[in-house]
């Protein structure tokens, strides 16, 4: 008996201890794109804008930061951003024309007496625009921010009717009387890589009013004019990308595919046979209802007469569905006020615009040699649901996961998701093999 | 004493340092030592459960009592670059066989164990959360066995395995409040019986042997849901059942078919090879339906196939007290045209294991052995809703058992 068991002992023990299963990570590579220095232009999208509001919550799950994470992994450089105050961050609530704070669900008792959910707002705490000192950032997606904007002084601090999300992140003091632009700042850093995703707030705005602007003007609520927007999307791609440059540019999504527009349907009035004949009993000439489903009473835009409203009109996220269910509201007693609907006039004239938009980004994007992210395909896609790691998400209000409670911005899950199909679109032009985001890691909708 | 004292040294120390998860378990600890041959020849009481027929070519009565440890850690690389690994969980299936001469053609014998186990915990926020978080089954058997010499070569034998079946799993559904996901643990047990058939054939140097055990079918699986961090208004609303609710399956086990051969080379040495083809190929589905709740069923859907495994041994008596023995073993997985699924992350396998017996007193002797398994790299690109990386795995395994004959 010559076995030297302590060798033996000692050498399973160890080879037990010491040994778990590995794999090694791929080499991730930028290919032909260079990521030193990446910046990004935009709007509210791009910004990581989410429950009715810009929030240093909501700017972590920012696409472009999600994105410069995975860039840093091949050549990528720092990324920074404007950071906002922890808190309830800014928004903008276009029927009160204010500002608001983020929004969350709570839960209550409905008119029906049935446990649902409600969306209720946050102060706005001013301090979150204060002005953050002359400095440059990676990140000049802008809330509310339109395409002529990002290279106007009249978006700039000099201007207190500009776009007050640039004025806290501007680089100028404003006391000169000339204003940086936001181009101008996304230019300092000399990018070699570019995210260009404007053009949705050229059209929301309008949306989200009910159409109270003009189509073809510069104010606020207006839809910017054709060529202003051509030129202003040729001036910023051509501004980005004077040496040569690549990067990767976005579309705007449609109507169709935004719930805000869709949440409540446009045959949302539940009668029943009684509730119908009573109803029919002092309706004007033309509208019938019956027992069901039925479409919803509007109020014309002008001479005061009322109308039902047609499969493919919206009704904007204001009116809830209790108004409806128990208010008298979308009856001809209390017609829902033209200005919180979409009718088929103005949804064409959204429609026709944001496809001439989609267009001219493209085209754009393709004489640039961008790679392309087609939001608005998402979008659409999104209705029928998006899958990743043994689940789904949806554009459902609520419980779809991806679209926050603002109904237009997505969550953070959403944004990961965005930031996936923006990598793949990257990988595929530019033969990188960047990983995928673990979308898993970012949160949906919370509930109470 | 001191050698033995180093031998439960030896053996123990990774019982005591992982905790572990049994799956496609070894259960005779010296089949174990030799890669799980023993189809053609018994080697003590275990042989009631692998092959009934060998039971009556034991020379003596036995009595074993063995526990096994089983500690797979299986890597997953996602294809967003993360790794994962799943947590080692104590698992230590306990197995008591017995084995008594009635007269000189007949054996009756006992075996009490765990014929299948599955255990893998995933950590609670990992990417498969909404897959699975912890998935753990076992099967418990009890089979009264009876075995008949037919002639000096020639023996049948057969059981009746009384069975029950657990399974307690978690995942995530996809809710949340600012505390986390809302988890649905599921909790089922089932009952079935099945049969163990064998034959066994003897003739000077060379053993055979041929054993069936039927699949398991718990029809009438049944448990509860559990809901862990519900949101109050999902429940209040109704997305979410309040309490818990009534959860029902139907699960399959596959039956086994085994083949086995022995040769004695001389008075100490011993080859054996077994083959063991396990039926998966009509069970397709796992699916744990959530009365009420149809979108909270845990459902597994894949196209499995028939597995094998090959199997090799070796025992050498060394002296009169001792016995080594050393074995090799090669698993096919059944999911070769499938997805692997996190929930049962296994792939085709090389097992390496070693042991040895001592005898203690002369109707006590003690019998160990450890092992290796390797469970080869698999890279998923179609699976369940987009969940796509690479799996790998290893595993240490070891058992010890007590052998008493007389």
């Amino acid at each position: 008996m010559n076995f030297n068991w302590k060798i033996i002992a000692f050498l399973a023990i160890t080879s037990i201890v010491s040994c778990k299963p590995n794999l090694d990570e791929p080499r991730y590579s930028s290919g032909e794109a260079v990521f030193t220095r990446f910046v990004s232009i935009g709007d509210d999208f791009g910004s990581g804008f989410s429950d009715g509001a810009l929030t240093s919550r909501g700017q972590n799950s920012a696409v472009p930061f999600i994105l410069s994470a995975k860039f840093q992994l091949a050549d990528g450089g720092a990324f920074s951003q404007a950071t906002m105050q922890d808190g309830n961050g800014a928004g903008y609530d276009f029927i009160s024309n204010s500002l608001v704070g983020s929004s969350y669900l709570s839960s209550y008792i409905n008119c029906q007496n049935k446990s649902s959910l409600k969306i209720l707002k946050n102060t706005f705490d001013n301090r979150s625009l204060d002005w953050l000192g002359a400095k440059y950032y990676n990140n000049y997606c802008i809330p509310g921010l339109k395409s002529f904007q990002a290279y106007s002084q009249f978006t700039g601090k000099s201007y207190p009717a500009g776009n007050v999300f640039y004025h806290r992140m501007a680089s100028d003091t404003g006391a000169s009387g000339l204003s940086s632009t936001v181009l101008g700042d996304a230019q300092y850093l000399n990018p070699t890589f570019v995210m260009v995703w404007i053009g949705a707030s050229d059209v929301y705005n309008y949306a989200f009013s009910g159409g109270a602007g003009e189509v073809g003007g510069l104010n606020t609520f207006d839809i910017t004019p054709i060529d202003t927007f051509e030129t202003a999307i040729n001036y910023i791609f051509d501004g980005l990308t004077g040496a040569g440059q690549k990067g990767i540019a976005a579309n705007i999504p449609d109507l169709s595919a935004v719930p805000y527009f869709n949440a409540l349907p446009y045959n949302g009035l539940k009668l029943t046979s009684q509730q119908a004949s009573d109803l029919n009993a002092v309706s004007p000439p033309g509208i019938v209802f019956v027992e069901g489903n039925n479409a919803l009473v509007i109020s014309e835009p002008t001479g005061g007469g009322i109308r039902q409203i047609k499969r493919g009109e919206y009704i904007l996220n204001v009116i809830n569905a209790d108004s409806v269910n128990c208010g008298g509201w979308g009856s001809p007693q209390k017609p829902i006020p033209a200005n919180y609907v979409l009718d088929s006039l103005e949804v064409s004239r959204i429609s026709n615009r944001i496809a001439i938009f989609n267009s001219d980004i493209r085209n754009a994007a393709v004489s640039k040699g961008f790679a392309f992210f087609d939001f608005n395909r998402f979008m659409a896609n999104l209705k029928n649901g998006y899958s990743f790691s043994g689940t789904s998400a949806t554009s459902n209000m609520f419980y779809g996961g991806a679209v926050s409670l603002d109904g237009y911005h997505l969550t953070a899950r959403g944004y990961a998701m965005v930031a996936n199909e923006c990598i793949k679109s990257i990988n595929a032009k530019y033969n990188s093999n960047l990983p995928l985001v673990n979308t898993v890691d970012y949160s949906g909708v919370l509930f109470p | 004493m001191r050698m033995l004292s180093r031998i439960i040294i030896l053996v123990f120390f990774p019982v005591i340092s992982f905790a572990g998860i049994a799956d496609n378990p070894l259960l005779g600890i010296k089949s174990s030592a030799m890669g799980g041959t023993i189809t053609s020849i018994g080697f003590d009481g275990s042989s009631a459960f692998y092959n009934p027929a060998t039971m009556t070519f034991l020379k003596k009565n036995y009595i074993n009592l063995g526990i096994n440890y089983n500690s797979p850690k299986t890597i997953f690389l996602m294809n967003t670059g993360e790794k994962y690994y799943s947590s080692m969980s104590s698992n230590l299936p306990a197995s008591l066989y017995g084995v008594f001469k009635f007269n000189d053609k007949v054996d009756i014998g006992l075996a009490v164990n765990s014929p299948f186990q599955n255990n893998i915990t995933w950590d609670k926020d990992w990417a498969g959360k909404y897959i699975c978080i912890s998935n753990k089954s076992s099967v418990r058997n009890i089979q009264p066995t009876i075995s008949y010499r037919v002639n000096n070569k020639f023996s049948v034998g057969g059981g009746l395995m009384i069975t029950m079946y657990q399974h307690q799993l978690s995942r995530a559904l996809n809710y949340e409040n600012a505390s986390g996901d809302v988890i649905m643990n599921y909790d089922l047990k089932g009952n079935a019986l099945g049969l163990n058939l064998g034959v066994n054939y003897n003739d000077k140097k060379w053993h055979l042997g041929f054993a069936v055990r039927t699949g398991l079918n718990y029809k009438n699986a049944k448990g509860e849901a559990s809901l862990e961090n519900a949101p109050s208004s999902l429940v209040a609303s109704g997305v979410l059942p309040s309490g818990n609710t009534e959860v029902t399956s139907s699960i399959k086990l596959p039956s086994v078919v085994s083949l086995g051969a022995a040769y004695e080379l001389d008075e100490n040495w011993l080859a054996t090879m077994d083959v063991n083809i396990f039926n998966w190929a009509n069970i397709d589905s796992l699916q744990i339906k959530v009365a009420n709740y149809d979108q909270y069923n845990f459902d597994i859907k894949q196209d499995l196939t028939g597995s094998y495994a090959v199997r090799f041994g070796a025992q050498y008596k060394y002296s009169k007290k001792l016995i080594f023995r050393g074995g090799f073993a090669f698993d096919l997985a059944p999911v070769l045209n499938t997805f692997v699924h996190p929930a049962y992350p296994e792939y085709n396998k090389f097992t390496y294991t070693g042991g040895a017996s001592y005898q203690l007193k002369k109707a006590f002797s003690i019998d160990a052995f450890i092992g290796y398994s390797d469970i080869k790299e698999r890279r998923e690109t179609k699976n369940i809703n987009n969940f796509n990386g690479t799996y790998k795995a290893n595993a240490f395994i070891g058992g010890i058992g007590l052998n008493y004959e007389f």
